[in-house]
């Protein structure tokens, strides 16, 4: 069996070994925010919070996560109030097709967690640091504007 | 809440962004039901060739497998519709039909097993043997045959031959995909002999009416579900192979299926965007004016499949060129180089998005020639009518978007001359182009229901179109909202589902001019009934009251756009005037766009949110196309070079700059619909690759022809150029 604790969820699976973190979470516990873009890690359609830090969920195995704390986009809204990335996701229509939204939004939320001075993100620090997010729609002028918003 | 109506051309909250940005839309390969089994897809890895024999002993005895489909035990599936225009198919051919091999990525047998993990690894163990046959990949490579339909007038020959100002120049694209995020996929769930299936296709009608054909069903027993579809740009319009076997496996296991394609199966599998090569021979007087203008276009398309293709595909260049600049003698003839590749198909902008590349881009050459400001030299050649068929456009506002787009850009400050603008270690470019859509509008059928609730109304407002993000479900929103004075929220909108009544694909930047009309018709049936019920006929009372005393719970009606005729007394056409400031690094061969501004005469904008963001989406897809993108095959085994996001590069968010995007206000189209809209899908790409190339030769005066400007093409160019200046002081 493998443990794993997502959303502050614990959940005892029965998986193939071979199974990924993204295929567990959409597959056995029908989580399907996280989307499979490539399966490759080059997509960044995928992206989880593994305490705290982003992470590909199409490069991880499920089996690895014991006693890890996972968050997916299901997990970060509290009840029927939106995170403010959200929020800002929203406000600034960053987004079109909606597939790699809630893969954007994770990174987006980490990132602002991966600095000691907001400040210091500027846009082009911000656009560098989610490039492994890709947008085929190619909202990012929008995504960037709503990362700003909840940059200040 | 709000509690006021949005209005036609304001900026509305996008409807579906809340459920976006929480995870819960559902896309096809979200659909869980009880049961459902995995598929994985074989692929040949030969280009062309035959099956020898298929081995699947060790597959069929791997854990989990349920069943191994093949050319030997698909079973019979019905003829495709082939040109009648209900349903587009990849292939022309079924699926799995003999043992033939006509590109490499050709599905040759599917796996479907109780997991997706047990289904890829018993792919993997399916053991095909190919005799292999000689096949061509390049497009310079092949024989063209050259397309009965070619469009002239006037005498090209003669104006060339007189003309004190001539151009002659090739300008080439490649093999370019689509390449939406979401990779396609499809639930296949077979429920009482009827079939439903949950695709992501962007067109639902033409899902129902291949699958109906190909499983032996009329067309209500198949309904096609695409509530949400991550994106497709063109992809996503013929129904491919694996949609066909899921309903097939489906049906023999009596479970649902679900396959999703891989993403190197997206990119062989999925039809491209074919590659060009154009010849664009000019003819001009010295100031300028166009006098002939001959464009001569390769394009590649799929070899003979061994049936009929009455829907072949080619890239339809000459689309644009023909109509968009005042010119007496026009000329354009195509020859198609059939390879061993999967059908291309449209890519966002077809024809335009590359037409333009090759007719901008020789234009801004021939202003260079005649030392002509770029924009001066549009100026001239400006056209208010169509140019090859003489019909007035209804609207047209080009010269304002040239205008205030100079303007907005600070263009009248360029020096003309390269190498003028310094920056650190790299000089900076301007560049501009034109850019062009036809107005697109099909038959539509718009339902919208108008329920009493407790104390108010609730509109629900339903049509078999698909969002792909386009924005569609926030417009319909909008035009019912402003229709019955209602807020946004009392709107409910339903997409993607034969079910509903009767929409047109979403493709050529057709839907809102097809089912933003309807809808609004629909609208106003409404009114006329309830407003019957007023005791007189300025009484002020609201919908909620007027379904009371009617004794009504609800009332609805279907509003309709009815087909373009050839009899129509005008064009409809959407333009654009694009500018681009490119920053380059001739040592490193880089070039990076850090400003684009792009002003658009689209008609009546419907909703300014997702217009505006549908407007960037397509620049952002231009900066693609110019810089990044294309599908390399190895000439010696056929193979992509890439198939995989690492290889085939889309935009990041760092290659992106800030986009200013605007459209002209009070301009509606009111001869192409009742709201006065044209649609905006595809617009934006158009101009912006050539605007690009154009910057980079203001940059620093080297012409480059060849998409993507790539720096190791940029980095030859320079060095031909010191190269030819050497010889020359030699």
């Amino acid at each position: 069996m493998v443990r794993l604790t997502v959303n502050g969820e614990h959940h005892e699976l029965a998986l193939d070994p071979r199974t990924t973190l993204l295929d567990a979470l959409r597959d056995h516990l029908g989580l399907t925010g996280a989307k499979k873009g490539c399966d490759h890690g080059q997509c960044g359609a995928c992206t989880v919070h593994v305490d705290g830090r982003r992470v590909l969920s199409c490069l991880a195995l499920a089996v690895a996560q014991r006693g890890r704390e996972i968050m997916t986009i299901e997990g970060l809204a509290l009840g029927a109030h939106l995170h403010p990335m959200q929020l800002a996701f929203i406000e600034c229509d960053a987004l079109q097709c909606g597939f790699c939204t809630p893969g954007q939004i994770m990174s987006a939320v980490a990132l602002l967690a991966e600095v000691d001075h907001r400040r210091e993100l500027t846009d082009v620090a911000i656009r560098e640091r989610m490039s492994g997010n890709l947008c085929r729609c190619g909202a990012y002028p929008n995504i960037l504007a709503a990362i700003r918003r909840v940059r200040t | 809440m709000s509690t006021t109506s949005p209005r036609i051309g304001g900026p509305a909250e996008r409807i579906d962004a809340r459920i976006k940005v929480t995870g819960q839309a559902r896309y096809a390969a979200d659909v869980a039901l009880p049961g459902l089994a995995h598929a994985a897809l074989v692929d040949s890895p030969v280009a062309c060739g035959r099956i020898v024999a298929i081995d699947t002993t060790r597959a069929e005895q791997a854990a989990g497998v349920l069943l191994i489909l093949t050319h030997h035990n698909r079973g019979p599936l019905g003829d495709l519709p082939n040109g009648d225009g209900t349903g587009l198919t990849a292939d022309p051919r079924p699926p799995l039909a003999d043992d033939r091999i006509y590109y490499r990525g050709q599905l040759v047998a599917m796996v479907v097993a109780e997991s997706p993990e047990q289904a890829a690894h018993a792919a993997a163990l399916v053991e095909v043997f190919y005799e292999k046959a000689p096949f061509v990949v390049d497009i310079d490579d092949g024989e063209g045959t050259r397309l009965a339909d070619a469009p002239r007038r006037g005498d090209c020959d003669a104006a060339l031959r007189a003309a004190p100002v001539t151009l002659d120049v090739v300008y080439s694209t490649p093999i370019q995909h689509p390449c939406p995020l979401e990779p396609h996929a499809t639930v296949a769930h077979w429920v009482d002999h009827d079939l439903v299936v949950y695709d992501s296709t962007q067109w639902v009608r033409g899902d129902q009416a291949v699958l109906a054909q190909a499983v032996g069903l009329p067309r209500e027993r198949v309904r096609v579900l695409a509530p949400f579809v991550g994106g497709s740009f063109g992809a996503k319009v013929f129904t491919a192979a694996h949609t066909l076997l899921a309903a097939v496996a489906a049906r023999r296991l009596e479970r649902p299926v679900k396959v999703v394609l891989r993403r190197a199966e997206v990119l062989t599998a999925v039809g491209p965007r074919a590659a060009t090569r154009q010849r664009i021979q000019l003819a001009a007087a010295p100031d300028g004016r166009l006098l002939a203008l001959r464009h001569h276009t390769r394009s590649h398309c799929a070899v003979d499949h061994g049936v009929a293709d009455r829907d072949p595909f080619y890239e339809p260049t000459s689309g644009v060129t023909r109509t968009l600049y005042a010119c007496p003698a026009y000329e354009a003839v195509h020859d198609i180089v059939p390879l061993h590749l999967a059908k291309p198909g449209w890519m966002r902008a077809p024809g335009e998005a590359t037409g333009l590349w090759a007719l901008e881009g020789a234009l801004d050459e021939l202003a260079c020639a005649l030392h002509l400001d770029p924009l001066a030299l549009r100026l001239r050649n400006h056209s208010s009518r169509d140019a090859h068929t003489g019909k007035p456009y209804a609207s047209e506002h080009l010269r304002e978007c040239y205008e205030r787009g100079a303007e907005r850009f600070g263009w009248a400050r360029r020096d003309p001359r390269p190498r003028s603008m310094r920056e650190g270690d790299a000089w900076l470019g301007w560049g501009m182009a034109t850019a062009a859509h036809p107005g697109n509008r099909d038959p539509a059928s718009v339902c919208v229901r108008l329920d009493r609730e407790h104390d108010r109304v609730h509109a629900t407002v339903s049509t078999a179109g698909v969002d792909l993000g386009t924005g569609m479900y926030t417009m319909l929103a909008v035009v019912v909202a402003d229709a019955l004075d209602l807020p946004i929220e009392w709107v409910t909108v339903e997409l993607g589902d034969t079910r509903l009544p009767q929409c047109p694909m979403t493709g050529g930047s057709n839907l809102t001019a097809s089912a933003a009309p309807a809808a609004q018709a629909a609208c106003l049936q409404l009114r006329r009934r309830l407003l019957s019920f007023r005791r007189t006929p300025d009484e002020s009372v609201d919908w909620h009251e007027l379904l009371v005393r009617a004794g009504l719970d609800h009332v609805e009606a279907v509003g309709t756009t009815d087909a373009r005729h050839a009899g129509e007394a005008h064009a409809h056409h959407s333009f654009g005037a694009q500018f681009v400031e490119v920053r380059v690094v001739p040592e490193l061969g880089r070039i990076r766009v850090t400003r684009v501004v792009g002003v658009f005469d689209v008609g009546q904008v419907v909703d300014a949110t997702t217009t505006r963001n549908q407007l960037i989406g397509g620049i952002v897809f231009g900066v693609g196309q110019a810089l990044l993108e294309q599908l390399v095959h190895d000439p010696v085994h056929g193979l992509p070079v890439h198939a995989d996001l690492a290889g085939y590069l889309l935009p990041t968010h760092a290659d992106v700059p800030e986009i200013d995007v605007e459209w002209l206000g009070g301009v509606p189209d009111l001869a192409f619909n009742s709201v006065g809209c044209r649609g905006v899908g595809e617009i934006g790409i158009t101009g912006i690759a050539p605007a690009i190339a154009s910057a980079v030769h203001h940059a620093i005066g080297v012409r480059l022809r060849d998409l993507p400007l790539t720096p190791d093409r940029l980095l030859a160019a320079l060095a031909a150029e010191a190269d030819e200046s050497a010889g020359r002081r030699g």
